[in-house]
């Protein structure tokens, strides 16, 4: 490969990049996406609309570290994702109650990666009675929140929500979005969502699987 | 004619055993609602408001630490324990929503034949009905063949809406709000349920996804902290021709509309302490002195409404 100008490889490499992503459950299965590229530059917010079983969720995972390409490469500011540590693209799913223990309270899920600062809690509106409850005493909404604060508090350059806010009332959902859009730094956020008026609103540009 | 489904003032209230007494839970506190054939009724709310115990108080599957007080009825009969064995699966019927409620090591023209038999269909037409309903969700007679497990997610659940309503009920639930369902499939199911209600039966939905729901029920009865505070026609809610405070503000965070979200949360609802009043008047923009009565539940033309100042436009 010939040498660039440090120009062109400091635009190339901004962000998260994936290439010619493909993926399949084993040799014998179809593959679920092929060819599947992406760019999300920092602080973008990127919408990824389409209809169900296209493989959104799988991208979602393969993007996170929590399954590996069977072709293709995703690069992290033009390095490969780590395989170990904390992850610097965090996910959050459509179901809190499945991501958290539901022996542990509030607190304790909150301290399963690095504790969250008073400043993340107050910013995403975690009220401090919620930190000693067990998951099945709180709201969709404020466990979606806990969840939110335990992936930003590793300080993650992207956060993925997958369908995040659909389980939740309107305006919990809307409270969410509030605090998150408004978060100061807030990772590059690749937002996966049926709901067209909703990507409208909070995407830069939306991409259609 | 009364309708299929009335529910006039309908309280639940669980009892939890405190380490020293004993306490009350109201998680219902005064729930109206009707349903006629023909209609598709949604039931909004927040996560937490008791949009689920209401299903389970009108299908009398309560756990046995609850209390119910007020009146419901089916077609003007008075569900009783007794009454809503003989009704539940023949009469009323539960939409299941979630995968587990289908068996995994039996064919699915089983399952449906003998949610047939559960539903009142007479033996001789039984396998012609499952088939008249697995062509209604678009499924072909391959399906009865096949294992749950071989179903993509969408065809499952068409199978599953499939053994709600093969049988003869006239009342079909949907707690959709049951999380952890794939949001399309979750649109396909509801405009399942509202062919079913233009076929003449009747629906209740409970959900939170106002903006599916604004476009295809009839109407829309919305919950706060346990108490009906709005019934309100589906097309009047869509163009935001609400009166009361939180359903407004429901609509209006919307993404479709300002997406502004309401500040605060509803109440934790963990014991009867709420005091008096309008139990929305911590976050209403409107609330006056008089707030500090609890509003009723008014009758205003196009519906109903619980609040002292409700909105005009
Ligand atoms: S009764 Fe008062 S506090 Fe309650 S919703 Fe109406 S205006 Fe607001």
């Amino acid at each position: 490969m010939g040498a660039l100008p440090p120009a062109a490889i400091m635009v190339r490499a901004e962000g998260l990049r994936a290439d010619a992503l493909g993926f399949r459950w084993s040799p014998r299965d179809p593959f679920l996406f092929r060819c599947l590229s992406l760019t999300l530059a920092a602080g973008e917010v990127l919408g990824l609309a389409g209809p169900s079983g296209r493989g959104k969720t799988t991208l979602a995972r393969l993007l996170a570290g929590d399954l590996l390409p069977v072709e293709g490469r995703i690069t992290l500011d033009g390095a490969p994702l780590p395989r170990r540590g904390l992850h610097p693209v965090q996910w959050i799913a459509q179901t809190p109650e499945l991501a958290v223990n539901p022996r542990w309270t509030g607190a304790r899920i909150l301290s399963e990666g690095a504790a969250p600062s008073p400043v993340l809690l107050d910013a995403i509106g975690i009220q401090p009675a919620w930190l000693t409850r067990l998951p099945a005493d709180l709201s969709g909404g404020e466990l979606q929140r806990l969840c939110l604060a335990r992936a930003l508090a590793v300080a993650p350059r992207v956060l993925i929500l997958d369908e995040a806010t659909a389980m939740l009332d309107a305006i919990a959902a809307a409270q969410l979005w509030q605090a998150l859009l408004t978060l100061s730094p807030r990772p590059a956020l690749l937002v996966i969502s049926h709901d067209d008026a909703l990507l409208a609103r909070v995407a830069d540009r939306v991409m259609r699987v | 004619m009364s309708p299929l489904l009335s529910v006039d003032h309908v309280s639940v209230r669980f009892r939890s055993a405190g380490w020293w007494r004993q306490r009350w839970v109201t998680v219902l506190a005064d729930v109206s609602l009707s349903v006629a054939r023909g209609e598709m009724v949604a039931l909004i709310g927040a996560s937490g408001a008791g949009k689920s115990v209401l299903a389970q108080a009108v299908l009398g599957v309560l756990p046995s630490t609850a209390a119910v007080s007020g009146v419901i009825q089916f077609e003007g009969t008075v569900l009783t324990p007794p009454v809503l064995a003989r009704l539940r699966g023949r009469r009323i019927a539960l939409v299941p929503q979630t995968l587990t409620h289908l068996d995994p090591v039996r064919r699915i023209g089983p399952q449906l034949v003998a949610a047939a038999r559960r539903g009142g269909v007479p033996a001789d037409l039984r396998v012609a009905a499952v088939r008249t309903e697995l062509a209604r969700y678009g499924l072909g007679e391959a399906v009865a063949r096949q294992h749950p497990h071989t179903l993509s997610g969408g065809m499952a659940r068409r199978a599953l809406a499939a053994m709600a309503t093969v049988g003869q009920a006239d009342l079909l639930l949907a707690d959709e709000a049951t999380t952890g369902l794939d949001p399309e499939a979750t649109l396909h199911a509801l405009h399942l349920l509202r062919g079913l209600a233009d076929d003449g039966r009747g629906v209740l939905v409970i959900t939170h996804d106002l903006a599916t729901v604004l476009r295809l029920a009839d109407r829309v009865v919305v919950l706060y902290a346990g108490q009906t505070v709005e019934e309100v026609a589906g097309s009047a809610l869509a163009q935001g021709a609400v009166r009361h405070p939180y359903s407004h503000a429901l609509w209006q965070a919307l993404p479709s509309q300002s997406f502004q979200p309401l500040a605060g949360h509803p109440p934790a609802g963990d014991g009867d302490g709420e005091g008096d009043g309008c139990r929305f008047r911590p976050r209403c923009a409107a609330a006056g002195p008089d707030c500090a009565t609890a509003p009723p539940l008014r009758r205003v033309e196009e519906g109903w409404v619980r609040c002292h100042r409700p909105r005009s436009w």
